[in-house]
């Protein structure tokens, strides 16, 4: 999985490039985003690309919360469809992640 | 007195009481009656061979109570204020002996009294009971391993779940087993073309041989059929009344050289035809209740038991039922459910409760049956195994649309199963699901898919997946059918919000996103997950 990476600013912006992200994915995203969570500390996945996610997706992201957060960086998320946002909150997980509409309104919210 | 005269008569021959009072088999004591307690004054020579202590230790201060065993010491020395009371006393306790073993010793004493009534001393007898006591202990064990063992063959050999997903019948079956093992057993057989049989038995006679019966009988059906079946020509199905007549002739002989006897309803619910065959062979009446009258009929034949006549020719009775019918099959333990004044529970009071609660479904009914039962008798155990199997006609209603796909266990699948659900539920005609209902139910197949791939079927991608799609007016199902592991929701633990675990939510989400989920097994023996969605209108 290619994943594009725009700065902006300090801040590392993901672009998800799939439609779904479910359990036949997720391991093939984990590996291709560890090295930019590694070299990042501030990093915006942008999922406007995204019209599916499952439980294995959102676990994936939760994982890189883990990741960066256990090394003081951050994520936050931006550009969610209707469904993926739903989805989210099916599992409460709107609580724990930073949800922005744009990218650009996530990458402000970084503390400078 | 009589401690005086014993002496008197062991003094006749010193030699001849030292004989007595060594082989005697008990130890025989004399103790004080003081202030301060009841000091040793004499034992018998027996103490050394019983208790294996020496004279002079059993007399001294404290041994009794020492040498009783913790557990049993309060309770031996306040029953002494019985003797006091009372004159006489026999207790049971552990006592230790002087190779450090405790054994269990009945201890028989009187309080004898001075001319006045003031207490003097008290005599009392000492028996090594351990032998005996060991002996109840493995009585017990083996009455207890008796009740486990016939509790595990009632549970896997007697009793089959009744299938949850027969189109056109909502059946379910309650088992309450009794103290003592019965040979209660049920089965049910799934034919093609809409027929269900149900078989329930009741073996006469109690404990493990019993349950034993009951699972050769019951086998002996089953055996009976695909005999049949076999020499049968293609596609057609063996009358109940052939099934019952070869399952007597494979079993009558061992009943009667057994004295034993087996009484089976069996009653075969053809759904299309909306009639029941039944044979009964001394079972109890079947209860039912014709919902277009709201009235209860009995339904009996006139067969004998299995194994009461070589001889006998099975004849079977036809009833003809309507939607929302329900036949109640049983065993006389519920009817024979006895009260505190002796009364019986009752055919009239379990056809009562049949009438009632006849508007609902078949495992809430059962539920009220016990319940009824229970409050009836005003306890939740019972001498005799309470046996039910209810079976509930539904009005027949075919799906406006069924779909299916296979696909391999693979996760990689996932896309195409969603796909194929999505289009499914939103190109019903007239009646599709709303694009976000549709969504739900694509998530939640999605989620009770992967589980199976990663789960169920881990590791063998070679495994097939069926995924069925049925749509009625008012809801769409989705069953997904696999031989994969066996899914037990109940194990899986609580979600965790948190954001602590990565995993977990599957379960969670699915009973969120659908309206409905069943865990059942289908015809073929496969495990299968049920997802109902209802349908909203906009």
């Amino acid at each position: 999985m290619d994943l594009a990476i725009e700065k902006i600013g300090g801040v590392a912006v993901v672009q998800l490039p799939a439609k779904d992200l479910d359990a036949a994915n997720t391991a093939e995203f984990k590996s291709a985003v560890a090295p930019i969570l590694k070299a990042h500390s501030k990093v915006v996945f942008d999922l406007s690309q995204l019209r599916f996610i499952d439980s294995s997706g959102l676990g994936a992201f939760l994982s890189c919360l883990r990741q960066l957060s256990t090394r003081g960086g951050e994520l936050k998320l931006c550009g969610m469809s209707t469904q993926i946002y739903q989805t989210f909150e099916l599992v409460r997980m709107h609580k724990i992640f930073d949800i922005y509409d744009t990218k650009s309104e996530a990458a402000e919210a970084f503390q400078p | 007195m009589l401690q005086s005269k014993l002496r008197e008569a062991l003094a006749v021959s010193p030699q001849r009481s030292q004989h007595i009072l060594t082989s005697i088999p008990t130890v025989i004591y004399v103790l004080a009656v003081t202030a301060e307690g009841f000091p040793g004054e004499w034992v018998s020579d027996s103490v050394k061979r019983i208790l294996g202590y020496e004279v002079e230790e059993a007399l001294a201060a404290n041994w009794w109570v020492d040498c009783l065993h913790p557990e049993d010491r309060e309770t031996a020395i306040e029953k002494t204020s019985v003797l006091m009371a009372e004159g006489h006393l026999v207790q049971e306790y552990r006592f230790r002996s002087k190779d450090g073993h405790y054994l269990w010793i009945q201890d028989e004493s009187s309080l004898l009294r001075h001319p006045g009534g003031r207490p003097n001393e008290i005599i009392g007898f000492w028996t090594n009971i351990t032998p005996l006591k060991q002996a109840e202990e493995q009585a017990a064990r083996a009455r207890d391993l008796e009740v486990e063992i016939g509790f595990k063959i009632q549970q896997s050999l007697l009793l089959d779940q009744p299938p949850r997903d027969f189109p056109g019948a909502r059946v379910a079956a309650l088992t309450i087993p009794s103290q003592r093992i019965s040979g209660d057993f049920y089965d049910f057989f799934r034919h093609a073309g809409q027929c269900l049989d149900v078989i329930v038995g009741d073996v006469m006679g109690k404990g493990i041989p019993a349950a034993l019966l009951g699972a050769a009988a019951k086998s002996t059906f089953l055996q009976a059929l695909s005999e049949i079946t076999s020499l049968s020509e293609r596609g057609t199905l063996p009358m109940p009344e052939e099934i019952v007549t070869l399952a007597h002739a494979k079993i009558s002989r061992q009943l009667v050289s057994l004295e034993s006897f087996v009484t089976v309803c069996y009653a075969r619910f053809d759904l299309e035809r909306r009639a029941v065959e039944l044979i009964d062979c001394g079972h109890m009446p079947v209860i039912h209740y014709h919902h277009r009258t709201g009235t209860c009929a009995m339904l009996q034949g006139s067969n004998l038991p299995l194994g009461v006549s070589e001889g006998e020719i099975y004849e079977q009775i036809c009833q003809a039922f309507e939607p929302e019918d329900v036949f109640v099959l049983y065993s006389d333990g519920i009817t024979e459910a006895q009260n505190n004044k002796g009364e019986f529970f009752g055919i009239s009071r379990l056809a009562e409760c049949v009438r009632v609660n006849s508007r609902l479904d078949s495992w809430e009914l059962i539920t009220k049956i016990r319940a009824s039962v229970v409050a009836f008798s005003g306890c939740e155990t019972f001498s005799d195994d309470l046996t039910c199997v209810v079976v509930k006609i539904e009005e027949r209603k075919l799906p406006l649309a069924r779909r299916q796909i296979e696909i391999p266990s693979e996760l990689c699948e996932l896309g195409r199963a969603r796909s194929f659900v999505h289009e499914f539920c939103t190109g019903i005609s007239g009646a599709a699901l709303l694009e976000n209902c549709a969504k739900e139910l694509d998530l939640a197949v999605n989620e009770a898919l992967s589980n199976i791939i990663r789960h169920a079927c881990a590791g063998r991608p070679e495994q097939r997946i069926l995924i069925r799609a049925e749509a009625f007016g008012d809801r769409v199902a989705i069953c997904l059918h696999h031989l994969g592991e066996p899914f037990d929701p109940a194990a899986v633990p609580p979600p965790d919000f948190s954001g602590s675990r990565e995993n977990g939510f599957g379960v969670y989400m699915i009973a969120r996103l659908v309206d409905e989920v069943r865990y059942l097994r289908d015809e073929r023996g496969r495990n299968c997950i049920c997802l109902t969605k209802r349908r909203q209108t906009p």
